[in-house]
């Protein structure tokens, strides 16, 4: 039985892609904007939390900037006729999303726990993981094996920060947005598989909530950094 | 818990030094500041160290060869932000 909505309206509708280059433009310029806004903060604390901070949007940045280049890839290979799993430029493209995004999930995650890890070489761990992750995604041309590398790394980023927080009995709000914009990423990453899990339009709507997200953590962002 | 003295965090002690700094007409000589810093010789030293290499102090020596110790542009930018430093850093749980 073939796999639901392969290579559906989605990708073929010309509206739909040009309103997602869109989408992709805004939440690039709102990344970088968080970057570059905080960079004086930076600059005068040299502070490890707001290098974490500052980095997770930048390579959030490039992950939304390569997995557009990832969906028009697929998309003129598939327009063009020339079978998707012969072109070098789709696990290129894919390694690249791969590595950009599981950096930006792992500094994420850095930003709120780097106090309570102890590892010394973490700033090594971080792109060798996420290299190793790319590789994967390279050699098996599917975006699901990112996906589920991913969702493993949040899951415990969740536990984690749960077990660091339940000291303070609080719950954190900034937690379940950065939660909720990792998932929305994750939704947006399915698209890029062969097989299509979601109905066509849901990448619309994830995109849609990140861009939300972004708005409310620039508006944080900006409450502090005149 | 009354007789407990907090201990105070790093950025408050960095704001510490540099506003005795400004306070002093911007110019004070390192074993005043260190008397004033309330800290011990050791961790002032360490900090002393730590804000002349992220240039928010330097030091100046006047005619007759006297030490004095000033706040740079960043110094001064440091002091006037440091609330919002600290607002940030809470906001975002960095």
């Amino acid at each position: 039985m073939a796999p639901p909505f392969i290579h559906g309206p989605l990708t073929n509708n010309p509206v739909v892609f040009l309103s997602e280059l869109a989408f992709t433009i805004v939440l690039i310029m709102l990344c970088l904007v968080i970057y570059f806004k905080t960079k004086e903060l930076f600059g005068l604390t040299r502070y490890k939390g707001i290098d974490y901070f500052r980095k997770t949007f930048l390579f959030l940045a490039i992950s939304y900037l390569f997995k557009f280049i990832s969906t028009a890839i697929m998309l003129s290979t598939i327009n063009s006729g020339f079978p998707m799993q012969r072109s070098p430029l789709v696990p290129i493209s894919l390694m690249l999303v791969s590595y950009f995004s599981t950096m930006a999930i792992i500094y994420l995650f850095l930003s709120f726990s780097w106090k309570n890890i102890k590892l010394k070489y973490i700033s090594l761990f971080a792109p060798v993981l996420a290299a190793l992750i790319s590789v994967f995604a390279f050699i098996s041309r599917e975006s699901l094996i990112v996906v589920s590398c991913q969702a493993l790394l949040l899951l415990f980023a969740g536990i984690f920060s749960h077990a660091v927080h339940k000291k303070s009995k609080e719950f954190s709000k900034l937690f379940a947005i950065y939660i909720l914009l990792s998932i929305f990423w994750l939704i947006g990453l399915v698209q890029l598989s062969p097989r299509r899990f979601f109905p066509p339009g849901l990448n619309f709507i994830a995109q849609l909530i990140s861009f939300i997200i972004l708005i409310a953590i620039y508006y944080k962002v900006n409450k502090w950094v005149k | 818990m009354g007789k407990m003295i907090r201990k105070r965090e790093r950025f408050e002690v960095i704001f510490d030094i540099l506003k005795i700094i400004k306070d002093h007409h911007n110019s004070i000589k390192p074993t005043p500041l260190l008397r004033c810093s309330n800290l011990s010789s050791k961790r002032f030293y360490e900090y002393y160290k730590d804000l002349l290499k992220k240039r928010l102090i330097r030091e100046v020596c006047d005619s007759s060869g006297r030490k004095f110790v000033t706040l740079t542009d960043k110094g001064f930018r440091f002091v006037e932000k440091y609330k919002l430093i600290l607002g940030f850093i809470h906001e975002f749980e960095l």
